[in-house]
């Protein structure tokens, strides 16, 4: 009776997170107006747009890097493929195509120096890879608004800026809009599926799976256990973190260019902001945890954490009369959920740490 | 030779570069138009603006929590204070001092909350005090919208409830502690002596703290938690008030910066001010684990100046605003470095 | 090995995805001493998408070129708009001179002119 109590228990603080969302959420929904029709849609859409992003989080958590708040890089080398390929005036999937390719090069590079970065910032990965987003954008800021159009030609005169260099603060990617959704259309009972992002996605996970049976993916999970072992293993650290990070980098792109397609517009300073931060919040809302992360973490997360974000707003708008008011609320549940999550997961790994040790003590003081 | 390469060493490349660049950018300065009394006094006032919220970051750092990120949290509890003291209606220092008296009992109990969730998650407190930091921020959104606040002044016009984003504070301390002893020579050099001398006083108080006996506590158990342990130090309970101090610091800082500033900026405006304050003291020296006065005061001046002369030289240099865009590389930028150092191992 | 595979992949994309803006004009051409009149009315398709473009006689219209080659369906309809002949010409986006095409010769076994720059 004790051991089915204290199981019960373990599972719930485990999955505290998302059982709060779907509380929330249950709660929400009903207020918020909307209909079943509406929501499924909205999070089939959703699941296509955003998965790829999510998935891409995986394979640091694997290799013990943590959050990869550095997938922001990889999003901003799939917008500057965008850029390009909206200059040159390539449409329909072929532009997707090109796009992809375009940044992959950029992509790389970019993982490779975050990864480095990662490297030297050794227990501290995570606020390093958040600063570094940070950082890039600045640098993105200093390519995208002032490098393009003086030091990089651009031919199409309406993406500039008025004054003559920079892109335009919303791109428009009308040429490429819905190409991978649209590719293989169904229709379900009035409900859009767009086949195609979907096999995109399932192709995705398989790799996934295949590459955690690699030797490849066995290194990444030993050094994410535990470095020192790993190592004296003869498993090369440094460089299998560096690559879980540039195989998440070059991924976080494309998932960037597969989430713009479905949207159809970039904001080209901002997009990418969110896709870090709603990804990551998406992985945690799913149960995942820093070290800790599984496929199904991310499928439920996603449509957790968007289920939120479409109903909230109109449900804060219903219960209080004010609809900025649901905004906000939105806005503190994707932070406070982060903040849950990294502290239950820091509490967890403290607990531990101190059973160690007192255990460790109780050993010597007999 | 030999005073100039210890210097060096002492200092640190960065710090020396940047110094250097800032030099170069008042060099530059007359040469572009950028007239020098204007970017000095401008720089003044914006050490003396931001100084507090630099000095928070001490306490914790040298208690072994970090950067305190999650600086949001005692500028939160200044807001309150400062909202709280115009809707009072008290003006000039009674009016400063209203707000850091509402101010401060907040903060302490947002301190020690806060105080406690560090502590049970030794390890990632940079983390989770970033993201606690902007959980609360969004959670005082929905608090400024809620809060029974009247003063016409801070709500707005329309429905008469829920406060402004930004409320002036002109008429009712603007300048308050700024203009004690200040001078102004000619029409653009203003010092705000007044600031400087709340600064100096803070700072000083900082010093006389760090050499008492919670300070040096304090410190051990940043630099060495078993021997702390050893001696008898509740560790938990150093932490807890060196978050608390930190926190009161923030309070009394944003205050300080507001009354420079003349606007309370609600909502979304407390953010990203952590970041700042953090590049700050990363600039002048320190590091996640340890942080001296003498960091904050010259981080301060370096990264304000660069914030103030960049912009202003190269705008008028190349023609075109890149102040945004360099602000974050630099502030990031310094953070990055900062993270990246690899600790030297302590034996 | 992997670089060859995507530099092919990534010229195949840009050429099949390439988009061009042209305009269609449906006027009158003369060329070697002979003239030809302009349609009455004609309904243009390009490359078999919708919409297709109505066009008098004189009228211009913009179409958008996607890949490099292209099929014209010109179909020329009476006073009922009822279509009397079909006219289809291929042709390749390399072949294009300019952002112009005129129809009247194009569909006349494409006379040399059928494609021009835009005057201005």
């Amino acid at each position: 009776m004790n051991r089915k109590y204290d199981y019960f228990k373990h599972l719930l603080v485990q999955n505290a997170v998302p059982i709060v969302f779907l509380a929330v959420s249950a709660f929400a929904i009903p207020i918020s107006q909307f209909s079943g029709t509406y929501l499924v849609q909205e999070m089939l859409v959703r699941l296509s747009r955003n998965s790829f992003l999510v998935l891409s989080l995986l394979i640091p958590i694997l290799a013990g890097m943590g959050l990869n708040f550095g997938m922001v890089l990889g999003a901003m080398a799939g917008q500057i493929g965008l850029i390009f390929i909206t200059d040159w005036n390539i449409v329909g999937v072929h532009g997707m195509l090109l796009a992809a390719i375009i940044s992959t090069p950029l992509a790389i590079l970019l993982g490779w120096m975050c990864g480095l970065i990662l490297n030297r910032a050794k227990g501290r990965e995570m606020v390093t890879s958040f600063i570094l987003g940070f950082f890039m954008n600045g640098v993105y800021q200093l390519v995208v608004l002032y490098g393009f159009g003086s030091v990089v030609p651009v031919t199409n005169p309406k993406m500039v800026l008025s004054r003559g260099f920079g892109i335009r603060n919303v791109t428009n990617l009308e040429g490429i809009r819905k190409c991978l959704d649209n590719l293989l259309p169904v229709s379900v009972a009035g409900v859009d599926i767009p086949v195609a992002t979907f096999l995109v996605i399932a192709f995705f996970c398989l790799f996934v799976v295949w590459f955690r049976k690699t030797k490849l993916g066995q290194d990444m999970r030993a050094v994410g256990q535990d470095m020192d072992v790993a190592r004296d293993a003869g498993i090369p650290v440094e460089r299998t973190r560096l690559i879980s990070i540039i195989i998440s980098t070059v991924l976080a792109c494309y998932g960037q260019i597969i989430f713009l397609q479905n949207i159809g517009t970039m904001n080209t300073y901002n997009s990418h902001e969110q896709a870090g931060m709603f990804a990551i919040a998406s992985l945690l809302v799913g149960g995942a945890s820093v070290s800790r992360a599984s496929i199904f973490n991310v499928f439920l997360g996603v449509v957790l954490f968007h289920l939120m974000l479409v109903v909230s707003p109109m449900a804060g708008k219903y219960l209080i009369g004010e609809a900025q008011l649901g905004e906000y609320f939105r806005v503190f549940v994707s932070y406070g959920i982060i903040s849950l999550a990294l502290v239950l997961h820091a509490w967890r790994r403290q607990k531990e740490k101190d059973r160690a040790r007192r255990s460790l003590r109780g050993i010597q003081a007999e | 030779m030999n005073r100039v390469r210890e210097f060096i060493e002492h200092a640190g490349w960065p710090r020396i570069i940047i110094g250097l660049f800032l030099l170069s950018l008042f060099i530059i300065a007359p040469f572009v138009g950028v007239r020098v009394d204007v970017s000095i006094s401008d720089t003044l006032v914006r050490f003396g603006m931001n100084g507090v919220m630099v000095l928070a970051m001490v306490p914790m750092v040298i208690s072994g929590c970090g950067l305190n990120f999650g600086l949001p949290l005692g500028i939160i509890a200044g807001l309150l204070g400062a909202v709280t003291s115009i809707e009072i209606g008290v003006k000039g220092i009674p009016g400063v001092l209203t707000a850091m008296a509402v101010a401060i009992p907040i903060a302490v109990v947002l301190g020690w909350g806060y105080g406690l969730l560090l502590n049970r998650v030794k390890g990632s407190e940079m983390m989770i005090a970033t993201y606690v930091g902007f959980s609360s921020v969004a959670f005082m959104c929905i608090m400024w919208l809620v809060l029974p606040f009247r003063s016409p002044n801070m709500v707005w016009g329309y429905a008469g409830k829920g406060l402004r984003t930004t409320i002036a504070v002109e008429g009712y301390w603007h300048q308050a502690i700024s203009d004690i002893g200040s001078f102004q020579i000619g029409e653009f050099f203003y010092v705000p002596t007044g600031m400087f001398l709340f600064f100096a006083l803070l700072c000083t108080f900082m010093w006389f703290f760090m050499r008492t006996r919670t300070g040096t506590a304090m410190a051990t158990v940043g630099s060495n938690p078993e021997y702390a342990r050893a001696s008898g130090v509740n560790i938990d309970r150093m932490r807890t008030t060196s978050v608390i101090l930190s926190t009161v610091l923030g309070a009394i800082g944003i205050i300080v910066y507001e009354q420079s500033f003349g606007f309370i900026q609600l909502y979304m405006g407390p953010f990203y001010m952590a970041f700042p304050a953090v590049s700050a003291v990363l600039i002048g020296g320190a590091s996640v684990h340890k942080a001296t006065i003498v960091n904050v005061i010259v981080g301060t001046i370096l990264f304000q100046g660069i914030l103030t002369m960049t912009p202003s030289v190269i705008n008028s240099m190349i023609q075109t605003d890149m102040s945004e865009v360099i602000r974050i590389i630099v502030s990031n930028g310094m953070i990055l470095y900062a993270l990246t150092r690899v600790l030297k191992v302590k034996l | 090995m992997l670089i060859v595979f995507f530099a092919a992949l990534a010229a195949y994309s840009y050429n099949e995805g390439k988009a061009r803006n042209i305009l269609i004009d449906n006027i009158a051409f003369s060329s070697e001493g002979k003239n030809y009149e302009a349609f009455e009315a004609i309904q243009v398709i390009v490359d078999g998408k919708e919409p297709s473009l109505f066009l008098l006689e004189g009228d211009r219209g913009a179409a958008n070129l996607i890949g490099k080659a292209h099929v014209l369906a010109v179909e020329e309809l009476d006073e009922n708009d009822r279509v009397i002949k079909t006219y289809r010409v291929s042709f390749k986006s390399s072949e294009l001179k300019g952002n112009v095409i005129n129809v009247v010769p194009l569909v006349r076994g494409k006379l040399p002119g059928w494609s021009y720059a835009l005057e201005q």
